[in-house]
Parts: structure tokens; C-alpha cells; sequence
């Protein structure tokens, strides 16, 4: 059954060139015009920058393979189909979100890899921050399954996880720099799970621990609490 | 025994009666038709016996054991086609086949051989590497109710497996439904709303209407009960209401019903109605007048008022 999962996932050819083709497109695009505009810019931190912009953005599009498969397996008329075969419903459920995280998570190695080989990029504390990215991967996937629970239909679920990934993103600043107040500034380190993750991101990798744990903590506090969300609301879904 | 319903009670939003003292059986090797307009109970009664939903009260045995649904070792000798085409469009016929057979746990060379034999009972073994999305209506069908027998099932539930589907599929569908009856001893529940399909592969029917059973038994004996009845239809050119309220009125006329322009007349055995029939429609300028042989429709009719299709009543 899991062999099955990942050949449905893999078949999705066109929303592996996106997930995967679309973030290293923009960062070569981005990273052009600021070469362009600056020919003595430090390409490698821009690089680095721009790609972490994408993958916290992208990780929640990434979702979209978790909840259209719990929403075929679970709210379409497969769900009889599936329900009578001889196997725990439950499996269903967690095996669509393992593959969607890890899609998500080949699409931040790929991320990376790109701005790492392409741009020279250095990323201090590579396994902390790998790690801290997959935490991030794991809560967006159970948000988001979360979402495809309560809201039942995918396409209002993308639409909240678009606006969630857009929204936290340009909130925080991330896209063009905001007004120096003390809410924005609030804003950029605390509004969302995207900003705890670089939050944290950015303390492993200028050895400041106190930011890197924090962003962390927030990340896993949330996580839990979403998690606890998950399993006492899937419980009807998979009864 | 393989499936066995007493006095089963299904209420939907604690209120709507969806199966009322609900009994029902299905012996080895035989074929049952389900018989029923849209929204009788039909699919409810297939999600009790599969266990995918919870009776109020009653008993649901299947394999001679109580149903709660959670048996997975029941659930391995059922093969349910659901009514709506449930394959994965954008893998191969192969790929759908591969996986629902892993689901029901074959593996190797038993499940290889088994693929091979259902694409040959299906007939999509020329283009079993194509997407179901590239199939007909009919295909696609015929992958749903293959992806349902790689298991070789005792007990196979086909829910309305022919809906929207073209005569020649779906006549291939009836041959083998009981072809594989016949062959592998499965017992097979069929729903439908389609008469003419229950009246030809049934061993035994059940009449359902609003959640109870209204007849049981063969076709030969529930068309028995009925015989009595002249059944006589009319076309006419110019048909009208008033003419309708005046064949009803008619000695010995048991029911009347206008269906665009034909009149169909129930009348008692022997009596002499046609003439006057006749003569109340001569006016009208009689098209056609056909005596017909009674049918389940005929059965559905004479024992609820309804038409199996569209509820229609007089």
C-alpha cells in the first residue's frame, strides 16, 4: 500500500514541476535581477535568503498533495470502497500524509541543493536547519490536514493554505521590507509558523540559541497542539 | 447462510426511516436482485450488510457471524462495486487492478495471475495499460467491478453497477455477473433499479420501497402473484385527463395511469374491459392497444401505485 501512495503522488508529473521546477525558477529569476541591479551583491546570502522565502512559502503548496489525497480517500465515494476493504482506515490517513511530507521535504533539499551549488550559498548548522524545515514540513502537513478535516472539500482548504503561505510570508516582511515600528517587528518574528521556523533558522545559523530555540519551541507548541486537533477530529473521518 | 438481516432498523439524522424490520438472506452461490426506485434503502441495506454503516436494531450476520463492522477478516471475503466508478484515473487499468488486489492482501505471482485472469473476465486485457480516464463509460465500469473480484470473494455486492452505461456494456456485464455466479459458487447481491436486469440474473428478488420489503421470492413467483390482472396499454393521438378519470371509473378497472400519450389500464382477470376501453378512447384516435405480459415493474406497480422509475402514481 505504501509502494501505491508514492506511485500515485509520482504521477502527478505536472505538480512535481511545479513544486519542485517552480521554486528554483523564481530564485534564478530573483537572483538575476538583484545581480543585475547590484553586480556586487553577496550572491550565496541572497541565494540563501530568497530560497528559505520559497520553501516556507512552498511547503504549505506542497500540502495541497496531502489533503487532495485525504480528500479522494475520505470525502468522495471511494471512502465506501476503501472503508470495505480489510484495512484499518486509519492507514489510509497516514499514509497520504507521510508522502506529502515527504514530497515536501525532496522539495527543500531541492531548494537548497540549487542555491548551495548554483550560487556557492553557505549554510552553517545545515543539519539543524534541515531538521528545523522538516519540523516546519510536518506541522504544515498536519495543518493542513487538519483543514481538509474540517472543511471537507480541497479546494477550500488550498484556498486558506494559500492565503495562510502568502499572508504569513508578506507579513513577516519576507517579500518587501515593512515600516520599522514595534508591530511590525512583533510581526516578523511571532505572527506564524513561518516566522517561527526563520526565527529559528536564522538563530542556528548565527549561533544565537536563544532565538533558535525559541522559534523551535513555538514551532513544536504549535505542532502539538495541531497534532492533538488532528487525531480527535479524524477519529469521525476514519471510524 | 452468507448473509443474514432480522428485523434491521436504520434511521438517518435519528429521524428519516432509511430500513424498516428489514429481513433479508442470501444463500451460497445464488444471485439476489435488489429491487428498488431511487432512494428505496437499497445502498443502505449493502452498507449494513457491509458493515461501512451502524443498524439502529436487528441483527446483520455475514459468514454466520454478527457484523460490527470492524471484522477485517470478514471484510477480506466481500468484494463491494460501488455505485459511483471508484478507480484511480490517472494510473493504469494495470496499476488500479495491482493495487486493490495488494489491499486484499494477494502478493507475487498469485497476483499477477489473478490480474491477468480478471482483465480477460472484464474484457480489458488489450488495453489494460491505458488511464481509465482514457476508457468509456462502460470500461470504466467494467475496471470498477474487476477491481472488486481479484480477491475471488465469497460474498460479491454489485450497487447499481450498470448506471449510466451503454446496452452493449451493460449486457456484458450481465453475461458474466452470471457467468462468475455460475462458475465460482459466489453469492452475489445486485441493485438496481433496472427491472430488466434483475428479472435476468436473478436467483431470488427483493422488492424494497421507502426502506421495507414488499415482495420476495423468484421472479416466476412474484409475477404469480399478480396474474390475475389484465394488463392493457393504448396509445392515442390526443390523450386527456378527463378521459384518464373515466377509465379509472370503469368496472373492473383496478388502476389507470396517463404516461405521455399511452394509457396503461389494470383491470381484473377476464373481464370484459377491453371494449369499453375502446370506446372511451375511440374519440381520441386509438394508435395502438397492446395486451402485455407482466413484469417486476408490473409487480412494483400492483403493490405500491408506484412506477419503479420515476414514482409516478395513479
Amino acid at each position: 500500500m505504501l509502494r501505491f501512495y508514492f506511485l500515485r503522488v509520482i504521477k502527478d508529473y505536472l505538480g512535481h514541476i511545479i513544486l519542485l521546477g517552480l521554486p528554483t525558477l523564481l530564485i534564478f529569476i530573483n537572483m538575476q535581477i538583484q545581480m543585475n541591479v547590484d553586480p556586487d551583491v553577496d550572491k550565496g546570502g541572497a541565494a540563501l535568503y530568497v530560497g528559505f522565502v520559497f520553501i516556507l512559502m512552498f511547503q504549505a503548496f506542497g500540502a495541497a498533495y496531502t489533503f487532495e489525497g485525504i480528500e479522494q480517500d475520505f470525502f468522495t465515494p471511494f471512502k465506501d470502497r476503501l472503508r470495505a476493504a480489510p484495512v484499518r482506515p486509519v492507514w489510509f490517513l497516514i499514509t497520504n500524509m507521510v508522502y506529502g511530507m515527504l514530497i515536501s521535504f525532496l522539495q527543500l533539499l531541492v531548494v537548497l541543493t540549487f542555491v548551495v551549488l548554483m550560487y556557492d550559498a553557505t549554510i552553517s548548522n545545515w543539519g539543524v536547519v534541515v531538521a528545523v524545515l522538516f519540523m516546519g514540513v510536518m506541522f504544515t502537513h498536519t495543518f493542513a490536514s487538519l483543514l481538509i478535516v474540517l472543511l471537507k472539500k480541497a479546494n477550500k482548504a488550498q484556498t486558506f493554505i494559500t492565503l495562510y503561505a502568502i499572508g504569513g510570508t508578506m507579513i513577516a516582511g519576507m517579500f518587501f521590507p515593512l515600516p520599522e515600528n514595534a508591530l511590525t517587528e512583533f510581526l516578523s518574528r511571532y505572527s506564524s509558523p513561518i516566522t517561527w521556523q526563520w526565527i529559528s533558522i536564522e538563530g542556528f545559523m548565527a549561533n544565537d540559541y536563544s532565538d533558535a530555540f525559541l522559534g523551535l519551541s513555538l514551532l513544536l507548541a504549535a505542532f502539538a497542539i495541531v497534532m492533538v486537533l488532528f487525531v480527535r477530529l479524524s477519529k469521525r473521518v476514519v471510524a | 447462510m452468507i448473509v443474514k438481516l432480522k428485523d434491521v432498523i436504520k434511521r438517518y439524522q435519528g429521524e428519516l426511516l432509511a430500513l424498516d424490520y428489514f429481513d433479508f438472506e442470501v444463500q451460497k452461490g445464488e444471485v439476489v436482485g435488489l429491487l428498488g426506485p431511487n432512494g428505496a434503502g437499497k445502498t443502505t441495506a449493502i452498507n449494513a450488510i457491509v458493515g461501512l454503516h451502524d443498524v439502529d436494531s436487528g441483527e446483520v450476520e455475514i459468514f454466520g457471524k454478527r457484523q460490527n463492522g470492524s471484522n477485517l477478516e470478514v471484510r477480506r471475503r466481500i468484494g463491494l462495486v460501488t455505485q459511483d466508478v471508484t478507480v484511480y484515473e490517472h494510473l493504469s487499468a494495470y496499476e488500479n487492478l495491482l493495487f486493490f488486489g495488494k489491499l486484499y492482501g494477494l502478493r507475487g505471482e498469485t497476483l499477477k495471475r489473478r490480474v491477468d485472469e480478471v482483465a480477460e473476465l472484464i474484457g480489458l486485457k488489450n488495453r489494460l495499460h491505458e488511464a481509465p480516464k482514457k476508457y468509456s463509460g462502460g470500461m470504466k465500469r467494467r475496471l470498477n467491478i474487476g477491481c472488486a473480484l481479484l480477491h475471488q470473494p465469497e460474498l460479491i455486492i454489485m450497487d447499481e453497477p450498470t448506471v449510466g452505461i451503454d446496452p452493449q456494456s451493460r449486457n456484458y456485464i450481465l453475461e458474466f455477473v452470471k457467468e462468475l455466479a455460475k462458475s465460482q459458487d459466489t453469492a452475489i447481491i445486485y441493485t438496481s433499479h433496472y427491472i430488466e436486469e434483475v428479472q435476468a440474473i436473478s436467483d431470488r428478488v427483493y422488492i424494497i420501497d421507502q426502506g421495507h420489503i414488499i415482495a420476495k421470492g423468484t421472479v416466476e413467483e412474484l409475477i404469480d402473484k399478480i396474474k390475475g390482472d389484465q394488463r392493457i396499454t393504448i396509445d392515442v393521438q390526443s390523450p386527456n385527463e378527463e378521459a384518464l378519470d373515466e377509465i379509472a371509473d370503469l368496472a373492473d378497472v383496478k388502476e389507470a395511469r396517463l404516461d405521455a400519450n399511452t394509457y396503461h389500464v389494470v383491470a381484473h382477470a377476464g373481464a370484459p374491459v377491453l371494449d369499453a376501453l375502446l370506446a372511451k378512447l375511440a374519440p381520441l384516435r386509438i394508435m395502438n392497444v397492446q395486451n402485455h405480459q407482466a413484469n417486476l415493474e408490473d409487480v412494483f406497480l400492483t403493490l405500491t401505485g408506484k412506477t419503479l422509475r420515476d414514482g409516478g402514481a395513479r
